[in-house]
């Protein structure tokens, strides 16, 4: 039997989640580790939220319990496929992520606050990529930052640097 | 009865009313689309995100999006730089890069009498052109830098594969190169004759388009104190040269007056060194793929002093694309030939 624990999102819902699904999580772990865990884990995470990055740590458990199932034989050709099933994965959870930014932020902060190295690289990614080549009013518009320099001071950074600028 | 619910009824009413207040101030950051989605993020994630974004193009525009944008590119320690053009000689500008392309695309002309490539670009241009020490100046924390240049710098003939990998300190301190004919390409006679002059030529100009591409990069190690890694690379995937932390430490230490010497040539000194050379006229790889000529060195400056199972290792390492992987291994299997030579 799997051991499970219940956690409590910021908003008062319960998750229970396996033990070995949540222990990604380094700052759950220590939780459980330091035996502070008894009863519900309130965590300062929305149900919204909590529920993607859930659904990120199984998606990560399912691939590594495959692996140490696998046997040697025929190991190649499935790593391909289940690489294949990763990537079609990825891109469906990237493309969620970006049509609604408020989540993509809220997981972010939530992987750091968790201490998920690897869903935290995979957004800082997902959001480098967003701004790869994008002009500064494109990122602007984007993100919904407002833009606080005076006309002069940006026309000095845009001067200064002048190739970068250049489609 | 009234007297003895009203104090519950109060609890009760000042608690729904805090949760209220609470979703009420936790509105914008759920509800409202106008929210500027970096507000919520501090600086150490920020970093994360441009770390990732690495771009040094993408990192600049980023600087004119906001102030805070503006005062956290500067700190970035991974970084990207692709140099998107390499000014032919001709040009009026008084680049760093061109001046150290113009002397490295004269001295291969005239060790090697090869032609060499050069991106000609339209001579009407207008922009402003900066070296990559220049454009790096304005980032104080680099730790990992990868610089690219648009293209190789070899001129080889039609189906020839040259490929390397050098690392270096304060000079060389070793090279990996393997080449090869395509055995399907045009004019697939095996030069027999021709075998050692051209093997020997593939490695003499892989040294010096290595050792060209060290001196462009002295003056960013020495101005980037803090870098662990440094890596150019080129468009094509025909040569790298890698500098670790201790190589950047010895660059530096080299006395300005011994790196100024280098200006007239261009590059930085080949000093004397050892190579370990093996060859097969005919390899037929794992995956199927049939090459000629194909050539493995191993150079290493003759102060190392390392042994066969170092260098093959340090072969095996070189080459991340399979093809030369392959190639890499079966040519260990064959017989070495080591080979000397002086300081250039």
């Amino acid at each position: 039997m799997a051991i499970m624990y219940a956690l409590k999102s910021s908003d008062n819902e319960i998750f229970e989640v396996e033990q070995k699904v949540i222990e990604q999580s380094e700052t759950i772990k220590k939780m459980i580790e330091d035996g502070a865990a008894t009863g519900e884990i309130p965590l300062q995470v929305s149900s919204k939220t909590l529920a993607k990055v859930l659904e990120w740590c199984k998606q990560r458990q399912h691939k590594t319990v495959e692996n140490e199932n696998d046997d040697n034989k025929g190991k190649r050709k499935k790593e391909r496929d289940e690489d294949d099933d990763i990537k079609e994965w990825e891109n469906k959870f990237s493309d969620e992520l970006k049509a609604d930014k408020d989540v993509l932020f809220d997981l972010l902060l939530a992987s750091n606050y968790l201490d998920l190295p690897a869903l935290l690289s995979f957004l800082c990614q997902l959001v480098a990529d967003m701004v790869a080549g994008k002009m500064p009013e494109e990122i602007r518009r984007m993100f919904n930052i407002e833009n606080d320099f005076t006309p002069e001071e940006e026309k000095a950074i845009t001067a200064e640097h002048g190739w970068a600028f250049q489609p | 009865m009234h007297t003895l619910l009203s104090p519950r009824l109060f609890i009760t009413s000042f608690i729904s009313f805090k949760i209220r207040a609470e979703t009420k101030r936790s509105l914008p950051v759920y509800g409202n689309a106008k929210m500027d989605c970096f507000d919520r993020l501090p600086d150490p994630l920020i970093h994360l995100i441009f770390n990732s974004v690495s771009d040094v193009k993408t990192l600049i525009r980023c600087r004119s999006v906001s102030k805070r944008f503006n005062s956290l590119v500067p700190q970035t320690e991974t970084l990207s730089l692709k140099v998107d053009r390499v000014i032919s000689p001709e040009s009026d500008s008084d680049s760093l890069l061109l001046s150290f392309l113009k002397v490295f695309l004269r001295s291969i002309h005239d060790l090697l009498t090869l032609t060499t490539t050069i991106k000609s670009v339209s001579q009407t241009t207008t922009l402003t052109q900066n070296s990559p020490a220049q454009i790096l100046t304005q980032f104080h924390r680099v730790r990992n830098l990868q610089i690219e240049l648009p293209g190789g710098d070899l001129k080889l003939d039609k189906g020839v594969t040259v490929k390397w990998r050098a690392d270096f300190g304060k000079s060389l301190n070793s090279c990996v190169i393997i080449g090869f004919k395509s055995a399907n390409g045009e004019g697939g006679e095996v030069d027999i004759a021709g075998g050692l002059k051209t093997r020997v030529m593939w490695t003499i100009s892989a040294l010096i388009a290595a050792s060209a591409r060290h001196f462009m990069l002295e003056e960013v190690v020495r101005e980037h104190e803090e870098m662990e890694s440094l890596v150019l690379v080129d468009k094509e995937g025909e040569g790298t040269v890698v500098m670790d932390k201790e190589g950047m430490r010895q660059c530096r230490m080299k006395e300005a007056n011994v790196s100024d010497q280098g200006w007239g040539r261009g590059r930085t000194m080949v000093p004397s060194v050892r190579m370990r050379m093996r060859h097969e006229a005919r390899l037929m790889l794992p995956s199927g793929v049939c090459v000629e000529g194909a050539t493995l060195v191993v150079v290493r400056a003759s102060a190392a002093g390392k042994d066969d199972v170092e260098d093959a290792e340090l072969a095996l390492g070189a080459f991340g694309n399979e093809i030369y992987r392959q190639a890499v291994t079966e040519l260990l299997k064959s017989r070495s030939y080591m080979l000397e030579m002086n300081s250039f």
